[in-house]
């Protein structure tokens, strides 16, 4: 008897924590709803324990797997992110690029091959994709797009955003040679260099194309012949966002405190220099630029500004940046420094195509305050400034297209 | 005396477990010892012992011939032989340590590929499955060996290395990314591209088109969201529980079992497409890797591969069922083919004097009466040595421009 009470006591505590720990969830995001539309959407479906929500599960990553890039981003997704100084949201529209401002525009105009518009496709990674900018308005291809509408107000320029976070050159080529070469820009800027810098530091035996954010490794491949059910990964889904229980957040959020849990890595301990980063980084600019030159696109390669790099007068935010992942700016900056003798080579041997390779790692020299938010990441400040470097040194170069295409009559 | 009842069930099923148990495995043992098997893998799993007291892991992963690849979707897992019946014989075909599929000396390639080139003369090949060799009968019938042991009789004297870097399923997609990522770094001299029936058979099994899709891909968007689901999958585990090597040879049975029951729809079951972006893909892909030769001043030989269905001299019974196997199918290949055909002409004329050459060989076996096809381009070892010469009889003028160019013969 004294079993089958213990029994009925355990079930009806089960059951308080269960509808408890929901409707603090649902109390607290009344009180403050999130800016997270998978959140929104899970709180709308009601009880997680009537309601599937693996599709919500599996979208919270943001990217799509792709056989051949890995990954690419998510369409229709907006990517909350919270760092010490602001909260932002960047979000994806239908077509799978970030847009500039307009959710809108990218489906619209890509819709209409007849279309008589200037369109530039911009490439990069996170810093061009907006990982440190306040919102889609604010990021390098936005500010670049608002620039030039401005200087050549009769021309319909399109820019796109067809940056992806953590993405290295080889992805960025790739991207370009399968899937958006069909888009037939006018232009393609490519900003590029940082993350095959720092990934390549991270990697001590040099093993080609490797990149530092895959979501599927060959590892994880095997796993997954793997039959035995492994109560870690198992535990590990069920406290995952969005979570299924308030208190299975809270227990989240207490596994992150223990060595081995879901915690971000902190910096490495040893940092690497391959040579061969080089030779790679070259063979892509190469392979972009063999395209590009086959199709009369025009195009623009700028080694972009990293922290670290040149002297420039640094805010005191980053400063501490700099000092808390010093011996990875350095070993980045080592590769960061073969890059720029990549890029001199370059534009030499391309010296009478369509095709411009110029150095941007100067590109906040002397100026005071923050532009970088980490040792990649430009802040709104930092977007905006790039894009009118870009604008000042690649801006003779698109002028001269603008005109042989008939737009400055 | 409900206690005892119990505890007679449970010794009397662990009994009966434990007999099956030992049972299984003595069966598999003296089956195994009767017809020793032609796969490495079974002959060291039943080495081994019993899988009670034996971790066979590693066994299970080097199983599954194909390895992920975050670029290529997937890759030949190295030093895994595949084995292929066919009506004439059983084929094996051996990947070496460096990926690709030797041509009869498993340490040729690794050994050769850590050194300098010094006066080497590199030759990549590039394809499907067809390349691979899935229709020889072993590493030294495949099309890239037959055109090695040419190249060693008319020049002796030339120290050639002949990379076969074929992959089952391969796209031309796939097969570019693998060239512009990781073999111009092995500096060839000349690559043999063989293409056509995968692009064209793919294409047409879609539906709706999706741009450089490949059906054989080992991981989709889907297999990628299901394994970041914590739910324990019954059906996915019951299914690792009977894949080779299997722990029991009772579970072997099962899988038998299982695989007589009806399956779902295969692709050879459903209806073609026809798909027109399939040939402006195919010209993307050719292209670039043509441009790429040509700013490397590398030789090329771009093959559109014979297939049955086309242009086959006295086509067998057992040709005649594979062709009857596809139904109206054949149909839209052919129309995939005909564009291929008409691209291959197309790029033969762009690239004339730039050291890449196009040539439809779709007609080579136009006059063949025996036996050639084991499906619809896989070719037995005649076939594949009959092709070897066309090869070379094809790109023999420029690569004997070449070797002189180079100092390798005069």
């Amino acid at each position: 008897m004294t079993a089958w009470r213990m029994l009925a006591g355990i079930l009806v505590l089960a059951c308080g924590v269960e509808a408890g720990s929901w409707l603090a969830l649902k109390v607290w995001f009344m009180v403050s709803p999130s800016d997270n539309p998978s959140v929104v959407e899970y709180m709308h479906r009601g009880h997680p324990l009537l309601t599937n929500n693996e599709d919500l599960r599996a979208t919270g990553l943001g990217v799509l797997f792709d056989p051949y890039v890995g990954f690419r981003l998510l369409p229709s997704h907006a990517e909350p992110r919270i760092n010490p100084q602001f909260r932002s949201v960047i979000e994806t529209d239908s077509a799978g690029f970030v847009h500039n401002g307009d959710r809108d525009v990218n489906p619209r105009l890509l819709a209409d091959p007849t279309a008589k518009i200037y369109r530039i496709l911009v490439l990069g990674s996170s810093a061009v994709y907006g990982s440190a900018a306040t919102t889609n308005a604010a990021t390098i291809p936005a500010r670049l797009e608002a620039r030039m509408k401005t200087r050549w107000p009769q021309v319909p320029i399109h820019v796109i955003n067809a940056a992806v976070p953590a993405y290295i050159s080889t992805q960025e080529r790739l991207l370009y040679e399968l899937y958006l070469r069909r888009i037939k820009p006018d232009a393609v800027i490519e900003v590029t260099g940082n993350v095959d810098a720092q990934h390549n530091a991270l990697i001590q035996t040099w093993t080609p194309h490797w990149q530092d954010g895959f979501v599927f490794t060959e590892e994880r491949y095997l796993d997954s012949f793997r039959p035995a059910a492994s109560a870690r990964h198992f535990l590990a889904g069920l406290v995952e966002f969005p979570e299924p229980l308030y208190s299975l957040a809270v227990l989240h959020r207490l596994m992150a405190r223990f060595a081995g849990g879901p915690a971000i890595a902190g910096p490495q301990r040893a940092y690497f220099y391959h040579p061969e980063a080089a030779v790679q980084f070259s063979d892509n600019m190469e392979g972009l630029a063999r395209v590009l030159i086959a199709d009369g696109t025009l195009g623009l390669f700028a080694l972009q500004p990293h922290l670290g790099g040149k002297h420039a007068e640094l805010g005191e935010f980053e400063r501490d940046v700099l000092a808390h992942d010093r011996g990875w700016a350095e070993a980045t900056q080592r590769h960061q420094s073969d890059f720029e003798a990549v890029f001199r080579a370059l534009a030499v041997r391309h010296a009478k195509d369509r095709l411009a390779f110029i150095d941007f790692s100067d590109a906040f020299d002397g100026v005071p305050g923050q532009t970088f938010e980490n040792l990649s990441h430009t802040t709104d400040d930092g977007n905006d400034l790039l894009a009118q470097r870009l604008l000042e040194r690649f801006g003779p170069i698109l002028e001269a297209d603008l005109a042989a295409k008939g737009w400055l009559k | 005396m409900k206690g005892k009842t119990v505890l007679f069930l449970a010794i009397t099923w662990g009994l009966l477990f434990a007999l099956v148990e030992a049972g299984s495995w003595m069966v598999l043992k003296f089956s195994i010892s009767r017809h020793p098997s032609d796969n490495p893998l079974v002959n060291e799993y039943v080495a081994r012992g019993a899988p009670l007291f034996t971790d066979n892991d590693d066994l299970r992963v080097r199983s599954q011939g194909f390895a992920f690849h975050p670029y290529l979707g997937y890759r030949q897992a190295p030093g895994y032989t595949t084995l292929r019946p066919h009506r004439e014989y059983t084929g094996h075909v051996e990947v070496d340590a460096a990926g690709f599929v030797h041509t009869g000396d498993r340490e040729r390639n690794p050994t050769a590929l850590a050194k300098p080139k010094g006066q080497s003369y590199r030759v990549v090949f590039l394809g499907g499955s067809t390349m691979f060799g899935l229709g020889a009968s072993s590493n030294q019938t495949t099309i890239p060996a037959d055109f090695e042991r040419l190249l060693r009789q008319t020049w002796p004297g030339v120290d050639f290395l002949v990379l076969n870097a074929g992959a089952q399923g391969y796209v031309s997609t796939q097969e570019r990314i693998a060239y512009e990522l990781y073999l111009d770094a092995v500096d060839p001299d000349l690559v043999v591209a063989m293409d056509g029936v995968n692009d064209a058979m793919v294409a047409g099994d879609l539906a709706t088109w999706k741009p450089h899709f490949n059906a054989v891909n080992i991981l989709d968007e889907a297999a990628f969201v299901r394994l970041h689901q914590p739910s324990v999958n019954f059906a996915d585990t019951m299914r690792d529980l009977v894949q080779f090597p299997e722990p029991l040879a009772s579970l072997a049975l099962l899988r038998r079992i299982l695989s007589h029951l009806p399956a779902a729809a295969g692709p050879h079951d459903l209806t073609a497409t026809y798909h027109p972006e399939a040939v402006t893909q195919l010209r993307d892909n050719l292209d670039a890797l043509a441009r790429q030769l040509g700013s490397e001043r590398r030789l090329g030989l771009f093959v559109l591969q014979p297939y049955l269905g086309y242009a086959k001299g006295g086509v067998t019974d057992e040709e005649r069922a594979i062709i009857a196997g596809y139904g109206d199918r054949i149909d839209v290949y052919n129309r995939h083919f005909a564009d291929f055909t008409a691209l291959y002409d197309d790029l033969g004329r762009q690239f004339a004097g730039q050291g890449s050459q196009f040539v439809d060989m779709r007609s080579l076996f136009a006059t063949a009466d025996r036996f050639i096809y084991h499906s619809l381009a896989h070719y037995n070892d005649g076939g594949d040595d009959v092709l070897a010469q066309a090869m070379l009889d094809r790109i023999k003028p420029a690569l004997t421009a070449d070797l002189k160019a180079k100092g390798l013969v005069q």
